[in-house]
């Protein structure tokens, strides 16, 4: 069994691209041979995904291995901070005391999806404090959120000393989750890996939601944490609206994509043709919307030309005329001398109610040189079919 | 004896409901009589004395002129609405005009506002709780229709007040039903309630998953329920009875109330038999000491015939609604009924047939709303509560900006809480002042929005026009209250205000107050966008311009060179007006098709050459 996880506990996704922190020593830091082995395999360009099988060694400890890492400090994630100078220190660079042992603790080695296990926790209660008692453990599916707050600004230990009716671990939870706003990556605020699906994001947005949402303190005194409670949710809010909202939506496709091919590294190409070939196969089946999704997301992956003009096809299939416009709009500038893009483009058009758009597409289309007769055809009755339905609009 | 419960309150358009969490569980709190519903009336006995919801809908035959039904049609409404004209012309009882272009209702001798008449009701689920508790209840959560505005919210808040509840949140009905559907079942799927009342219909869509409740979007139609199912039996009864006797019996006080009883009741039976008889002996005298019957029988399907176009009209908001929201049909995964209405078998088969789907059968339609203001008061109150609601806004907001239009800053069904700014200039030379007229609705033009409040920042440097600059924002917080602040961005000077409801301005006002201040108004500010756009398109114009004889050259020998070079000389042509024009919104749309232009000459270009 060496199917690499999607999602690994304390870390999050293996398609992050992992570095090791400046500063982190690994004399002092009492890391064993095997350890030093996989930290020397981590140079910030390949992804943990494809480290941890170059390493040799088997799965299940390579991920032990990498855990273990992550949790004394010496590995960052894309977008993290270079960790505080107490780093030549043997102590954890990361003083989150609560999650060290956890982290350390063998996957159970049946299951190495840990991410579906712990989801269900989530539905633990949130309003008990995030740290101190450490029974509030984050899930693997959580990030870790770090709310021991490093390198305090003198204005957050003002706000953490106000007099308000907040528990220090609510506060800090707010403080953090506030610290992430100013990096702008929505999913970095969200706390999902990069790519995560539509289900992910939901998750992880309801999920901070019930931290930080003001309805969660209601009838409490919260002095200068009620706007901040407000700006950090709204910033929340905007996160997952701007990764859901327009084209992540076809992001939701099928889980079992990575999963199934997982067994040897494929490139991002491979992947996109893959997509691409079941995308085919969809359309051929008839069905368009799904095909469409697909298409979408090989070209998320691998944006080709011929993967855009199968996408516009299909959305006009399945009636999404937007999407269509959209995609054709992209294949026409890709290749504009090809009449048959142009033809697409004023079909599009045409579809998205444009009628004038689909007339100039046409009339240049129609100037261009084409030894293809058959298109010419075509192109002529395309047009002749919208001056009709201008004259009669 | 105070208490910190919250109850929750389902004030409905004929009957009202109200339950409690206790231990964890919701439960509706049955009144004296043992019913779990008490229905919304309100009526002054020949006594003088205030008779509220069972015992006034008894004696509403006999006292039909001073007992008022369906109060919530009027609420937070204006006398000049539509929806009050066609109210006066239907209720028994006497509707008359208010000091503030709002509605009162007069009984007897009394003259009552909306809300205090809905207080009275809100009053009576009051006692029945404090009754029932064996204390004083204070706290209250109270349901409107989702398409409810501002308005009426903030009236049936002030209902509230005179009742002696706090209300510590207004919620929509259809997300109240949401909340009892889902409250202590873990699911995780997007759901649809539709909610046919008494008076209004709603629909909603709401994302569900680990306690959190997001509406995602949010329709309805304010004007369209079971009364209005109820009035097209009446009119059919009504046309046979003048068509047989020659008589309206609409003119009858009396015979009405007895017509809209009946018309009610054999509603309600035909949704478990096929037909049903109404019988009315001596409904109305013809003056020559003789009394006239109406019998006749009603069956489903002359109802359904009676209503078609209002099941319909129910499904098309459907439609639209998931459209607006771009959610395919098949996204839903349980359909939720909600409101006395959603019995009627016609009813539960188009919404079946519409989503593909039976509706989930777990939630009682009368209680359901009462329950999940409840767990939204608890979510609220108790630590232990794991409920949370996203809320949204169910109307657009925004400004009126010069021309009478109206600039939105907040779009509807965006979560709450949320802020939005926009920075706007002046319109005049020397201008040292601007008005913001705070407005809430769905039209382009200001004047067809309900203006919620207004207010001037003044103090502006004397400067030309769009000169100055203003930043406008606005913020809804998580009890849906509205500020909105307006700032010289020169000078840091600052005028805000908290929008609370507005009673009093009619449409035409607005339209005063649009010609009134054209001075003052504020205008979107384009000029950097325009810049920029205008910078795009003028490169791009040049470029085109020189390839237009290579192009003409290349494409000559073509059938359609002639008529190419046209259409490319046209949309030159339409960005140099979108140009001189200053338009920002028709030279974006000139410069796509110009680069399109300008893409396919290169490519000819590069044929010809290749």
């Amino acid at each position: 069994m060496s199917v690499v996880p999607a999602e690994i506990a304390g870390i999050g996704s293996t398609a992050l691209k992992l570095r090791v922190a400046t500063g982190f020593d690994p004399m002092k830091s009492g890391v064993g041979p095997e350890e030093y082995f996989v930290l020397s395999r981590i140079d910030g360009s390949q992804t943990l995904r494809e480290v941890l099988l170059a390493t040799g060694l088997p799965l299940e400890r390579a991920i032990q291995i990498v855990q273990r890492l992550r949790a004394i400090g010496a590995l960052l994630l894309p977008g993290e901070a270079a960790a505080p100078a107490t780093a030549s220190t043997p102590t954890p660079v990361r003083p989150a005391v609560p999650q060290t042992p956890r982290t350390l603790t063998p996957m159970p080695p049946t299951r190495p999806s840990t991410a579906n296990i712990a989801i269900s926790r989530t539905l633990t209660p949130m309003r008990r404090p995030a740290s101190g008692t450490g029974t509030d453990e984050p899930t693997a599916a959580d990030r870790i959120l770090d709310t021991t707050l490093p390198n305090l600004t003198a204005q957050e230990r003002a706000v953490l000393a106000e007099v308000v009716e907040l528990d220090d671990g609510d506060r800090r939870k707010i403080l953090a989750v506030a610290r992430l706003l100013g990096g702008n990556d929505p999913y970095e605020i969200l706390g999902v890996p990069h790519g995560a699906d539509k289900k992910a994001l939901k998750r992880a947005y309801f999920r901070l939601s019930k931290d930080i949402h003001p309805d969660r303190y209601y009838g409490k005194k919260l002095g200068s944490f009620g706007p901040r409670l407000e700006m950090v949710f709204e910033a929340v809010r905007r996160a997952y609206a701007t990764l859901t909202e327009g084209g992540a939506r076809a992001s939701s496709q099928h889980p079992t994509v990575r999963d199934t091919s997982a067994d040897q590294p494929q490139t991002p190409q491979e992947y996109a043709a893959e997509l691409y070939e079941r995308a085919c196969a969809l359309e051929v089946g008839g069905d368009a919307l799904e095909a469409m999704k697909l298409f979408a997301a090989a070209l998320r992956v691998d944006p080709q030309p011929r993967y855009l003009r199968r996408a516009a096809t299909c959305a006009l299939a399945a009636k999404q005329p937007k999407t269509a416009l959209e995609y054709a709009k992209k294949a026409q500038s890709d290749a504009p001398d090809d009449p048959s893009s142009a033809r697409l483009l004023a079909m599009a058009f045409r579809a998205a109610g444009k009628l004038a758009d689909a007339e100039e597409v046409l009339v240049m289309a129609m100037a261009m040189k084409s030894e293809n007769d058959v298109l010419l055809g075509e192109l002529r009755n395309d047009l002749a079919e919208v001056r009709r339905l201008l004259t009669n609009g | 004896m105070a208490s910190d419960k919250v109850i929750g309150i389902d004030l409905g358009t004929t009957n009202s409901c109200v339950a409690i969490v206790e231990d964890g569980t919701p439960s509706v709190i049955p009144n004296r009589g043992g019913y779990k519903t008490t229905p919304s009336m309100v009526a002054i006995a020949e006594n003088g004395k205030r008779l509220v919801g069972h015992i006034a809908k008894r004696q509403a035959i006999t006292n039909a002129e001073n007992t008022v039904y369906a109060s919530k049609r009027l609420i937070g409404r204006k006398w000049g609405s539509a929806a009050v004209r066609s109210s006066l012309e239907i209720m028994p009882y006497r509707i008359v005009e208010g000091p503030h272009d709002d509605v009162r209702i007069m009984l007897r001798d009394q003259v009552f506002s909306v809300p205090e008449v809905a207080a009275y009701i809100l009053q009576e689920m009051k006692l029945i709780s404090d009754e029932y508790l064996g204390e004083e209840v204070q706290k209250a959560v109270i349901t409107v229709p989702a398409y409810f505005n501002d308005g009426q919210r903030q009236a049936t808040k002030d209902a509230g007040r005179i009742a002696g509840l706090d209300v510590i949140r207004i919620i929509n009905e259809p997300t109240a039903a949401a909340l009892a559907y889902g409250f202590g079942r873990s699911i995780d799927r997007k759901v649809a309630v539709y909610d046919l009342g008494g008076g209004t219909f709603d629909i909603s869509i709401l994302e569900i998953g680990n306690g959190v409740f997001e509406v995602i979007s949010t329709a309805g139609d304010t004007f369209l329920g079971g009364e209005d199912f109820d009035r097209r039996i009446i009119d059919w009864l009504v046309f046979g009875f003048e068509k047989q006797h020659g008589i309206d019996l609409r003119k009858d006080k009396m015979a009405l109330q007895r017509l809209k009883d009946v018309a009610e009741k054999a509603k309600c039976e035909l949704s478990s038999v096929k037909e049903t008889e109404i019988n009315l002996p001596f409904i109305i005298s013809t003056g020559r000491n003789e009394a006239l019957h109406l019998q006749t029988m009603l069956t489903r399907d002359k109802l359904e015939e009676l209503t078609s176009d209002l099941v319909d009209r129910t499904v098309e908001i459907c439609a639209r609604t998931l459209e607006e929201a771009e959610i395919p049909k098949t996204a839903i995964e349980d359909v939720i009924l909600v409101g006395g209405m959603t019995r009627m078998p016609r009813v539960q088969q188009m919404v079946a047939e519409f989503f593909g789907l039976e509706p989930c059968k777990g939630v009682h339609p009368d209680e359901v709303v009462a329950l999940g203001a409840a767990i939204q008061g608890a979510a609220l109150t108790d630590e232990k509560s794991d409920i949370l609601l996203l809320d949204v806004t169910p109307h657009s907001l925004g400004i009126m900006i010069v021309g009478g239009y109206f600039h939105r800053l907040i779009e509807q069904n965006t979560t709450v809480p949320t802020s939005e700014s926009h920075i706007f200039t002046t319109v005049k030379d020397n201008q040292t002042s601007v008005k913001i007229l705070v407005l809430q609705g769905e039209s382009d033009r200001a004047e067809e929005n309900e203006l919620l409040g207004e207010f001037v920042l003044t103090g502006l440097r004397r400067a030309p026009r769009k000169e100055v600059e203003i930043d406008v924002t606005f913020h809804i917080s998580a009890d849906g209250i509205v500020s909105v602040k307006a700032r010289d961005l020169e000078t840091s000077l600052e005028q805000s205000i908290t929008v609370t409801a507005t009673s009093g301005l009619t449409e035409d006002e607005i339209k005063k107050m649009v010609d009134a201040n054209k001075d003052y108004m504020v205008e979107v500010r384009s000029g950097q966008e325009f810049e920029k756009a205008r910078h795009t398109a003028e490169k791009a114009l040049e470029e085109i311009e020189g390839l237009f004889p290579q192009v003409t050259d290349a494409i000559a020998g073509s059938d359609f060179g002639q008529d190419a070079v046209k259409k490319a000389r046209a949309v030159v042509e339409r960005t140099r007006q979108a140009i001189a024009a200053k338009d920002i919104t028709s030279l974006t749309d000139a410069t796509e098709a110009l680069n399109r232009t300008l893409n396919m000459f290169r490519g000819v270009v590069s044929k010809t050459r290749g």
